[in-house]
């Protein structure tokens, strides 16, 4: 896949609660990938790498304007991605098309394309929320 | 110091039901409603006064520009700093502020 | 220093010419905007290399009318000529290759006034509501339009609103 589906980042159990481990993929369309990406590395810096961890949760962040044509990304990047899975639709352009929802061009958002699990305000969401989402996510909450 | 953008916070007691922000919002994320409440002992043949009685925003659409805020003739709008705690449905998104 | 000039779409390549002759050889864009009331408003930005001097040369292409290629003179009219067409539909002479430029081959002219932005038709607009105002009363009332929907966007009289 190209250069827009971006890392994926293990955490391990057993801190505090006992958090379920997630592995975290993102699909940055646009400017809310800056945010997402922002969260995702203060959250990964919080929940260090674990190769050993088991059954993760799969989460994919959709952060960006999604396009006809460009909407294939992110079928695909769930594709790749097993259950037990979310998908975290960040930012309005994925929740309804944002500024863009009388677009010839752009998907009045993504929840006719993909199940969505978490729908994130914002243009864009701070960063602190996408944080907020993955603990809560941990911590077995939104599904 | 300007408050973060986030989401709109609203004075009821000052909305005059304009609808000045539902019309000039670019995302038309904003509906109102309001009835007209009729005092006959108000003034010497009564007065009729709209009450606000619906102002809800879709967070779903908002996209933060600000313009409802700038737009009200009476100040009834303004920034708080935090959003609307993610859901799992974009229709708990639309939320009530009246 | 920046400069307007409106000229006939018949002189637009001679004033491109003539600017061009002049040391403005740089083209910075062409942007072509469909008109409400037809014919397709096109401007090009061209300056001299330290934009000392600069001009936006505009002309009004009617839907009857053609555009000439700037390709000859500004080689990278090419990829701006390709999008104007294929957003607006302004017919383009002598380009030496029309193939759509962001738009899958064959899509409609998706910038012109005449096509529908279908949310914009389908959503009711919040701002259409009066509140407080009795719906049978007879006072006359300022019909409201909706922004963003031109008039021959909305369905016919007798068609149903909403599907």
């Amino acid at each position: 896949m190209s250069g827009n589906v971006v890392v994926a980042l293990d955490v391990p159990p057993g801190t505090g609660d006992d958090p379920r481990p997630l592995c975290v993929t993102s699909v940055n369309l646009a400017c809310c990938a800056i945010e997402a990406g922002t969260g995702l590395q203060r959250w990964s810096e919080r929940h260090p790498q674990d190769d050993q961890a088991t059954d993760p949760l799969n989460v994919l962040v959709v952060a960006g304007t999604v396009t006809w044509t460009n909407s294939h990304l992110v079928v695909e990047a769930l594709n790749t991605l097993a259950e037990p899975r979310a998908v975290v639709a960040f930012g309005v352009c994925t929740i309804s098309g944002g500024p863009y929802w009388d677009s010839y061009s752009v998907l009045p958002g993504i929840s006719e394309l993909v199940d969505v699990s978490v729908n994130v305000p914002g243009c864009p969401p701070h960063p602190q929320d996408l944080e907020r989402v993955l603990d809560r996510l941990a911590a077995g909450e939104l599904l | 110091m300007t408050a973060r953008r986030g989401a709109i916070e609203l004075d009821a007691d000052s909305c005059t039901s304009c609808m000045i922000c539902v019309r000039e919002c670019p995302a038309w994320c904003i509906t109102l409603d309001a009835s007209r409440n009729y005092d006959p002992d108000a003034g010497p043949r009564g007065k009729s006064k709209l009450v606000l009685t619906d102002f809800v925003v879709d967070y779903g659409l908002c996209i933060d520009c600000g313009i409802c805020i700038d737009v009200c003739p009476t100040d009834a709008l303004a920034w708080v700093p935090q959003k609307p705690a993610a859901t799992a449905s974009g229709a708990q998104l639309r939320e009530e502020l009246r | 220093m920046i400069t307007r000039d409106q000229v006939a779409v018949a002189d637009w390549v001679g004033a491109l010419s003539r600017l061009h002759a002049d040391g403005l050889i740089y083209l910075d864009f062409i942007a072509a905007t469909s008109r409400l009331d037809g014919g397709t408003d096109v401007v090009a930005h061209v300056m001299t290399p330290d934009a000392s001097l600069r001009v936006l040369v505009s002309t009004v292409v009617g839907d009857e009318e053609v555009l000439e290629s700037l390709t000859a003179l500004y080689p990278i009219a090419a990829w701006q000529e390709r999008e104007a067409a294929e957003l607006t539909g302004v017919v383009v002479r002598g380009h030496p290759d029309l193939r759509a430029l962001t738009l899958p081959e064959g899509s409609p002219a998706v910038m012109r006034r005449d096509f529908v932005l279908t949310p914009r038709v389908d959503t009711p607009w919040p701002g259409l509501a009066e509140p407080g105002v009795d719906p049978d009363s007879n006072r006359r009332r300022r019909v409201r339009t909706v922004p963003g929907v031109p008039a021959h966007w909305l369905a016919q009289p007798g068609q149903e609103d909403s599907p």
